[in-house]
This record gives C-alpha cells, structure tokens and sequence, in this order.
C-alpha cells in the first residue's frame, strides 16, 4: 500500500502583497533567537503575483542524492527531508540540486537549512491569518476513493488504457448502491465480459447502442415509484453518446431525468477497429478517414460535443480526462449531488492502440491535451461556465499531435489548420465564460 | 528471468545508477566492484576534511546496512583489469572472473600528471581519494608553506582549506584561476579573494622542475622564478579513468563513448560519470563533464535502461558552485557568444556580479558571484527551456524573485 505523508499546501498567488507572517512565525519556530525562515516570500509587484514556497518533501529528493556526505535524509515515518547539522559541510550542492527553491543557504552560518514542517505541527500555517497556508496529507485523493476495487486487476482492455483507468477510479468513487448501464464498447466487454471473464462486481445493465438513456428511464422511474435513492450512472463511449444514442441521450437531459451520463470519448469507434466518428477530430486518421492519394484523414472537424450538452441546460456538464484525476473525482462528486436533472462528463480518453501512440503514452497525452488547450477542462454549473483552470501559456497543439500516429501525415499547414480551430474552440468557452462572469 | 547487474565502481555515477535499478527491478542481482577498501563517499567532500570541517566519520555516503536496505552487493578492493565481450566477463586484478547480464562502467577518473622533472620524489600528485587525503594530512604535519600546481575545482578548494587552516598557500596555474569552470570576470574575482587571504598567484606559469633541498622542495617556474616550499601539492585536472579497457574494442576518444542511453558500443555494456564523453545539453556534442550533477543523472539514465526500462539523457549543461571565504560564485551554461543577448550588472565596490546569457527567449547560461539567487532554480529555467519573454530585464534586476515566479509559472502552466 502506498504510504501518504502530510505535507505543506498553499494556494497560488493568494497571498495579500504586504504579508509576512508565516516568514516570520518560521523565524522564530524554534522559540529561541530568530533564524532565517525557510517558507519564501515571493512579491513580483509588476505582474501583481504575490505568495510563498518552501520544500515540497520529494519523494526522491534531488537534494538527498548529491549530497557528498549523506547529510540530507527522507524520514520513512512521516516523510520529512532533513539536513543533519552535524554532517552538512556547507558545500551548497543541495541549492544546485533543488529545482524548486527548496533549499535555503546561510552565508553567516555557512550551512543548509530547509523546512522540516516543525515535525508535524508547522508554525507558518498555525500563523497564516488567511488560511492560504495548509498541512494535509500529500494525496486528498486517497480519502475520496472506496478502499475496494470493483474492477478486477487484469481486465481485457489494451495495455495502457486510459479508458480502463477511468472506469476504474469511476467506479471506486461513485462506489456500491449504484447500477451502472453501458452499449456495445470496449469498456462493455470488461464490465460484462464476453460470455466470461467479466471484470465487474458491481450491478450492470448492457444495453444497445440507441437505448441507453430510455432504457434508464425506466429502471430510474421504478426506482422512484417505490421510493428508492439509487444513483443510475451510464459509461458509454463517443459512437453512443454523440451520434448512434444522441437522439436519445436528448430527449432524456429535456426531460430532465435524473442521472449520471459519462462519456469516454476515445474519437472514435474504436472497438469495432477504429472508424471515425463525429468526436474524431480533423485531419485525423481512421480506418474510414483514410490517408493517400487524395485523402488526408478526417475533412471536417469534431463536434464539441459536451457544449452541445450544455446547451440543453442541464443542471451539470463537465470535461475531464484521467491526468488530472482529482480534478475528475470532484466533478464526480458534484455530479452525485445533483437531484433534479440530468449530469454529463465528457472524458477525454486516449486510445493508444488505436490512435497509433506509445502503449504507455495514454496519461501523457491526456495531460497535453489539456496542456495545449486541444481538451480544455471546464464545467457548467446552472447556466454558468467555469474553466478548471484556464492555461494561461498554452503549448503548440504540435507538442500533442507529435505522439500520436493518427497525425503522423499531418504537413505544417494542416497543423496550422488544427491549431487554429484549437484556437477558435478556446476563444469560444473563454467568452461564455466570461459571459457567466458578468451575469 | 532475474538479470546480474555489474558496476564498475561505488561512486556517485555507480550508487546512481545501483539505485535505479533497484527501483525498477526488485528481484534483479546488483553488484558493485570497488577498487578501494572502503565504503563509497564523494571525492568533492574531501576537501573539506582538510580543512578539518568535515571528519573522517562522517564521510561516508551509505553504511553497511544501507547496502543491505538496498540488497546491493558490495566487493571492496577489487580491480577490475580487463574485460571478456564474448563471455559477458570481467577479469579482476587476482585472477578472478565474474559474469554479467548487464554491465556499468563507472570508474571514475584520475589525476593528470603533468611533465615536470623530479616529480616522482618530490611531488604530490592528485588529490582524489581517501588515500589521497589520509598521506596529503600526514605530509602537511607541522610545514607551514604549501605549493599547489593547478587551478581549477579540486586545486582550489584544497587552497581555500589550506588557507583556512592557516597556512601560507603559493598557487601556480597554467592560465589563470578556474579557467574551464568560471569566465575571466569570476577567475579574477575568485583570485583576488584568494590574494586578500594571503595567498600567492602565479599566473600563466609552469613547473619546469622540482627537486629536494635539504628536507625542503625547491621549486623552478618556466619564467625562470624559482622559491623553496614545504609540500608540493599537484592538482592539475582529472582524465577518465579507462585504461584498463584497452583491448576491448570499445570506443574511447578522450573519455567512453556513450549514446543518449548511456550506451556504449559494446552491447549490454554501459558507462557513466566521469569515465564518459557524452552528448552536451546544448548542442548534442560529445564531451567530459566531470561534475556530480552529471554524475548523478547519467547513473540514472544507465541503470534504467539496464534494468530494461528505455530513458534517455537530456544531455549535460557544465555548472559549478564555489563556496570561498564567505563568497559564493555560480556559473551554469554556455559562455555568451555573439549570437547571443547577454545582460549584465556588477558592483565593484561590493564585488557582486550577474549575468545573463539568452537564446532568443530562453536561457542558456549564468554567472554569478554572490548575488542571493537558487542555484536549483536557474538551472530548472535552462533546463526546462522556459520562455523568459518579456521579463529578460525583470530577471536581471530581481532574479532571485523573478525566477522563482517564472519557475512557478512554467510548473503549473496557469497562472
């Protein structure tokens, strides 16, 4: 089992411009004479940037391995990285080594100093008069999982299937008294198997491509005649979300019928041998958008399909995608609370095998996508929309298309091409959110 | 099927790459073979017990439970002389053979010796291992003048502990101070500091020759000069350490070749740290890097490959920190060529001094003397290629500041 240690968290450029109490709080930790504070102070007036840093504790501390005396240790009992004193000769590689500031030098001293978090009860949050400050166990998603796994260890889906991933850490959030519904895809055959070897322990209903929504209708209706809260949640891929069921899937978020509809949008049919879709994305290559002669993959963009769900004006609409997985897990939280609509998450999820990429590129691509603002992260919220968060220095969407094989052919104008309706796309959600701002 | 890991060595580079290893390959056999009988430590804290700051207990860098933790197999004081492509072999000094599925040179280097007559009697050549410093500390045992030969890292931090500990220092260099480490603005900064404490500077001079005069050593300089000293200290650079591959058909230019993977051309044989010529940062180029931080990174890029996982080196960028009397000095990154925007600012008065070399928007190098900056951070900025952009200025005026915010920046991409 993993170990998770508690360690310093702060929020970003939170801090008020002339505060310095937690710098001062660290100075006098030891309660003795002042020292030199080991929580930094970071004031770039021009930009209007105020807050603080100190030691991240690393897991492999840079700082550890090229010490020449051994002096910086990770504790295994509460994860702390330490500077013993005595052995450190002043050398300052330790500063060379951290690439996050996490070191601090004492000419007057001639020796490294760093935080050791006040060994559990640190001084610089107790003091923090905004509670920008905080001390928690590394990973807050630990708490937010069932301890149990639903799905089984081996599953039939591909190597390095972020799919698979996403189902996993689906199904140990949202957890037991659900029924989940799902149509011919790949994540059916693990939830069912075929004929054997299902993946699943939890209450399953495999229905057809077009019958998703109605089919959940019925069994929510009954549900709701003899009064009984059960959390309906359907998992379903791209070629029923957004064109074999969409018509369906509508008719449900008018009605307003209430449950949980995610989408793992792998663009395109890719359990059937990858044949595009409406979510497969320009220039893209599929086995139906071919590339030669004449062809150059896919000749019309995507569909954006979760803004098309939005607009149905649903109580609640989110994309997610696996690299940022606390993120997914809080929009899944959200999404439970809702009582009176419809839910949709649209996850972006890779398809290595497919896509022609890297068997072990899946979390990779999930998070350049979102890093090159190809799959921005957003929700909507009662009629208002809301990046999480906006990337203010978007990577070139070449960054993206690089990895993947389906964009092997691409030239630079037809990257261009993609790029520009990347920026289009970004251009849109930034003004409906700003629209929602001045609401 | 569980594989043998052999290394070559137990220094920065070997316990690097052992490390690895273990962190990918739990059930796999490693072993280190070190040439010294003694637990491994780093040759850059051994200036350090000169200057009597660091004692011989507290050198070492791993202890015998330590390599029982890390299920590494220890063999102290074998040599290994030789090596068996075909079988997957190396031959020890006695005789001994012993197999490998996969092999890491990391052997380190050793000093240079450099032509000067009457060397072999009177002189103290290199100052690199335990040994080194255990003879050079009894040497020194009541003389209170010292001449050291060299000017760079090593040479210098010997001079500083010397001068610490009181002596009277005379130091010869071929060019000038830290030449190949720190640009001439440094060099002289770090020798002026030096003279300041006392020390005598022969610049741009040679040992000609060295020879006994009654239990005294009398010195001849290539200007002819010449003066009597107490111990003959000769720190004049370090090579890789490979001779004993000869033979082999493995590709040694100054140092072994390698590949981004550590790779050299044998198959199943790799090499890093000193012993190594690999690719540089900037360029791709093939060269030495002698420093720790290399050392470090191309252990780890080695043993995850050996251990069967692919990664590639970045390639290594030449940095060195000096902490002299007080001062600190900095320089990471190419030297500013006339493609290059460079901005500077210095303080004579105060002696502090920093500069910035840029590529169009990115960083490519740094000089410093002591300015409050982290080092770590200037290094993140050129590795990590972050677009400085607008704030070139703003980092030349705050750069302690304004480097941790353009770090923070490119870390969480929003702001």
């Amino acid at each position: 089992m993993i170990k998770f240690y508690k360690t310093l968290h702060w929020k970003q450029n939170a801090c008020p411009p002339d505060c310095s109490a937690c710098a001062e709080a660290c100075a006098h930790r030891t309660g003795t004479e002042p020292m030199d504070s080991t929580i930094k102070m970071i004031h770039t007036p021009g930009e209007n940037f105020h807050s603080v840093m100190a030691c991240l504790q690393c897991s492999e501390p840079s700082c550890q391995e090229i010490c020449p005396t051994g002096a910086i240790q990770k504790s295994k009992e509460d994860g702390v990285v330490r500077i013993l004193q005595s052995k450190c000769i002043g050398c300052g590689m330790c500063t060379m080594a951290c690439p996050y500031g996490g070191v601090y030098f004492s000419p007057e001293k001639n020796l490294a100093y760093k935080c050791d978090t006040c060994d559990g009860k640190p001084k610089c949050v107790e003091a923090c008069p905004f509670h920008i400050l905080e001390f928690f166990e590394g990973d807050r998603i630990s708490g937010y999982l069932s301890e149990e796994d639903f799905l089984s260890p081996g599953t039939r889906a591909c190597g390095g299937c972020p799919a698979e991933l996403s189902l996993r850490h689906t199904l140990r959030t949202i957890g037991r008294g659900a029924i989940f519904f799902g149509a011919p895809g790949c994540m059916t055959t693990l939830m069912t198997g075929l004929g054997d070897r299902a993946g699943n322990r939890l209450p399953y209903f495999s229905c057809l491509f077009t019958n998703v929504p109605s089919t959940m209708t019925g069994v929510y209706r009954y549900y709701k005649k003899i009064r009984r809260d059960v959390k309906l949640v359907a998992f379903v891929g791209d070629g029923c979300a957004a064109d074999i069921g969409f018509q369906a899937l509508s008719g449900a978020a008018e009605r307003g019928e209430n449950y949980i509809f995610i989408c793992y949008d792998n663009e395109g049919y890719m359990n059937t041998g990858n044949q595009r879709s409406s979510t497969t994305p320009l220039r893209a290559w599929t086995n139906t958008s071919p590339v030669g002669g004449e062809c150059r993959g896919k000749e019309k963009s995507n569909k954006y399909f979760p803004l098309i769900m939005a607009f149905h004006g649903i109580p609640y609409v989110a994309t997610a995608t696996i690299a940022y997985l606390e993120d997914y897990v809080q929009k899944l939280k959200k999404a439970m609370q809702v009582k009176d609509g419809l839910v949709y998450i649209h996850l972006l999820a890779p398809c290595p095998t497919g896509w022609r990429a890297p068997l072990d590129s899946g979390i990779e691509l999930s998070r350049l996508a979102v890093e090159t603002n190809y799959f921005p992260l957003w929700e909507y919220e009662r009629g208002r929309f809301r990046f999480t968060p906006e990337i203010s220095n978007p990577k070139p969407i070449s960054e993206y298309t690089k990895l993947v094989g389906k964009f092997s052919h691409l030239k630079e104008s037809e990257i261009q091409e993609l790029q520009e309706s990347v920026n289009d796309r970004v251009k849109m959600m930034k003004s409906l959110v700003e629209l929602g701002q001045t609401h | 099927m569980t594989k043998k890991h052999l290394i070559i060595g137990c220094g920065t580079a070997a316990l690097s790459a052992a490390k690895k290893i273990r962190s990918i390959a739990q059930e796999d056999e490693i072993k280190l073979a070190t040439m010294e009988d003694c637990l491994p430590y780093s040759p850059a804290s051994l200036p350090y017990l000169l200057s009597g700051r660091l004692k011989e207990d507290n050198l070492w860098v791993a202890n015998d439970s330590l390599f029982q933790e890390w299920r590494f197999d220890l063999v102290k004081g074998k040599e290994v002389v030789g090596l068996k492509v075909e079988q997957k072999e190396v031959i020890y000094q006695d005789g001994g053979q012993e197999r490998y599925d996969t092999l890491l040179i990391a052997s380190g280097s050793q000093p240079t010796k450099p032509p000067i007559r009457g060397l072999e009697t009177t002189g103290f050549v290199g100052f690199h291992t335990i040994k080194d410093s255990r003879e050079l500390s009894k040497k020194l045992d009541g003389k209170k003048e010292v001449t050291i030969y060299g000017g760079g890292m090593v040479a210098l931090e010997i001079a500083t502990a010397l001068l610490e500990r009181g002596l009277k220092v005379k130091i010869i260099v071929r060019s000038r101070i830290a030449r190949g480490y720190f640009d001439e603005h440094v060099g002289a900064f770090i020798e002026w500091v030096l003279r300041q404490q006392g020390a005598e500077v022969y610049g741009g001079n040679k040992i000609d020759e060295a020879r006994e005069n009654k239990g005294r050593i009398k010195i001849i300089l290539s200007d002819g000069r010449s003066f009597d000293t107490g111990v003959l200290v000769v720190s004049a650079g370090v090579e890789p350490r490979s001779s004993f591959l000869a033979g082999t058909g493995i590709l040694i230019n100054r140092g072994i070749l390698v590949d981004k993977q550590m790779r050299t051309n044998l198959s199943d044989v790799y090499a890093a740290g000193d012993v190594v010529e690999s690719l540089d940062f900037f360029l791709g180029q093939p060269g030495i890097n002698a420093i720790t931080p290399s050392a470090i990174q191309q252990g780890k890029v080695a043993g995850a490959n050996m251990a069967g996982e692919k990664m590639e080196d970045r390639g290594w960028i030449p940095m060195n920190l000096f902490k002299f009397f007080g001062h600190t000095a900095f320089s990471i990154g190419l030297i500013p060529r006339p493609s290059h925007q460079v901005l500077k600012m210095k303080d004579d008065a105060s002696g502090f001094y920093k500069e910035f070399v840029f590529q169009e928007n990115r960083l490519v190098g740094a000089r410093f003397i002591d300015v409050d900056i982290d080092p770590g951070i200037i290094r993140y900025l050129i590795e990590e290629k972050v677009d400085i952009g607008e704030f070139k200025e703003e980092l030349l005026e705050h750069p302690q500041e304004m480097s941790r915010r353009l770090m923070l920046r490119s870390e969480q991409n929003w702001s």
